[in-house]
């Protein structure tokens, strides 16, 4: 009897402990999770940013470089190559404000062509553009003949000295004529789209120097790089 | 807490078995209420503090943080829309065109206004706000106007060739 009181009583506070017990080890447990549920939150919410306004810099830049008022194309979509090694950081920022206060990097064909700071965490915006390269071919004819240029041009230079020469036709149309015989250098554009055959009228005497420059395009990727 | 009882019925064992049986069961009736006591207590404290927790630190914190993602989207997708609006080289345009944007971001609507050649984005909470340089041609000569949320939102362009001129109109 006097054995069993004690004995009697422990249980039930063992149960009172056991219960407190399991309740703080409930609440501990339910902590645990909403402290992973907030870190999960956390993941979820930095996975979701796409940094909008570097990846819209990156496009208007690129856009506004390949447009056909930029300095550096000779049309759409046709990059210059020799007004693309004269870029510099300040122009490209006048032509595409975005980039201001932010490091970027302009690549061709994985060569870098303008740079500032270091936009290695930025985003970058690749896309397909032409590269044309432009120089002068210059040839000496004879103004008795006719001569069909091997490679397009949109302009031709002719020169008459020492030549006696009143009528240039390009492929048949006249574009040049002087009754008493043309004098110095005249320049004539012609269409781009058509192979250029030049002659001269049939009295025509002496040597003519005709001065074309042919395009060259290739195809490459423009890659631009921001990083605010 | 829990000792108590054991502490009195040692106490009290050899001198009055009955009285202390008595204290025994009086005890093991309170022993019940204090537990029961404590756990609601400590129930209550912990819904309470991850309450406050929750909904006054972590809960408006991950809002204003997402309310700036949406709003740094929709000001770059109305610059863009801003930017691709102004048409090809013509000698007079007449340009119209619908943009959509969120109607609310954290629950209230907010303002787009086009000024300098910047768009910034006004929002009643000050921690969503933004503010974009646009990229344009030199033939346009100036951006103006405001876009308010909610209303149907429209880029207009006018003018010459050389000084086209873009507003924001919602109405």
């Amino acid at each position: 009897m006097t054995r069993s009181a004690p004995r009697r009583s422990d249980p039930s506070s063992d149960r009172g402990q056991a219960n407190l017990a399991a309740l703080v080890v409930a609440l501990i447990v339910l902590t645990a999770t909403v402290g992973v549920t907030l870190g999960l939150a956390e993941g979820a919410l930095a996975g979701a940013d796409r940094q909008p306004a570097d990846r819209r810099a990156a496009v208007a830049s690129a856009e506004r470089l390949i447009a056909a008022d930029s300095p550096v194309t000779r049309r759409e979509n046709v990059l210059n190559a020799s007004a693309l090694d004269s870029l510099s950081p300040e122009r490209l920022v006048t032509l595409a404000p975005p980039l201001r206060d932010a490091a970027f990097v302009v690549r061709i064909d994985g060569r870098s062509v303008v740079e500032r700071g270091d936009p290695t965490d930025g985003v970058s915006f690749r896309r397909i553009a032409l590269v044309s390269s432009a120089e002068e071919r210059t040839r000496t004819v004879a103004a008795d003949g006719a001569v069909t240029l091997p490679r397009r041009t949109d302009s031709v230079r002719l020169e008459f000295n020492g030549a006696d020469v009143e009528t240039v036709r390009a492929n048949g149309r006249i574009v040049l004529h002087r009754p008493g015989g043309l004098r110095g250098a005249e320049t004539v554009s012609v269409s781009r789209s058509e192979t250029l055959t030049i002659s001269f009228d049939a009295n025509a005497t002496g040597t003519v120097t005709v001065t074309s420059t042919p395009e060259r395009t290739r195809k490459t990727t423009l890659e631009v790089r921001v990083d605010a | 807490m829990t000792g108590r009882p054991r502490v009195d019925a040692s106490t009290r064992r050899r001198r009055v078995d009955a009285s202390a049986r008595d204290g025994d069961v009086r005890d093991r009736a309170v022993t019940p209420i204090v537990s029961k006591t404590l756990e609601i207590g400590l129930v209550v404290l912990f819904v309470g503090g991850l309450s406050t927790a929750l909904f006054a630190g972590a809960v408006p914190d991950y809002r204003d943080a997402a309310a700036d993602r949406v709003a740094d989207r929709s000001l770059a997708g109305a610059a863009t829309e801003i930017e691709n609006a102004v048409p090809p080289r013509a000698a007079s345009v007449r340009v119209e065109r619908s943009v959509d944007l969120p109607a609310t971001i954290r629950g209230s609507g907010y303002r787009i206004v086009a000024v300098d050649g910047r768009v910034r984005l006004d929002h009643p909470n000050p921690s969503v706000d933004g503010s974009l340089r646009l990229a344009l041609p030199e033939r346009v000569a100036s951006v103006s106007g405001t876009w308010r949320s909610g209303a149907e939102t429209v880029i207009a362009v006018a003018g010459e060739d050389g000084r086209l001129s873009i507003r924001l109109v919602s109405r």
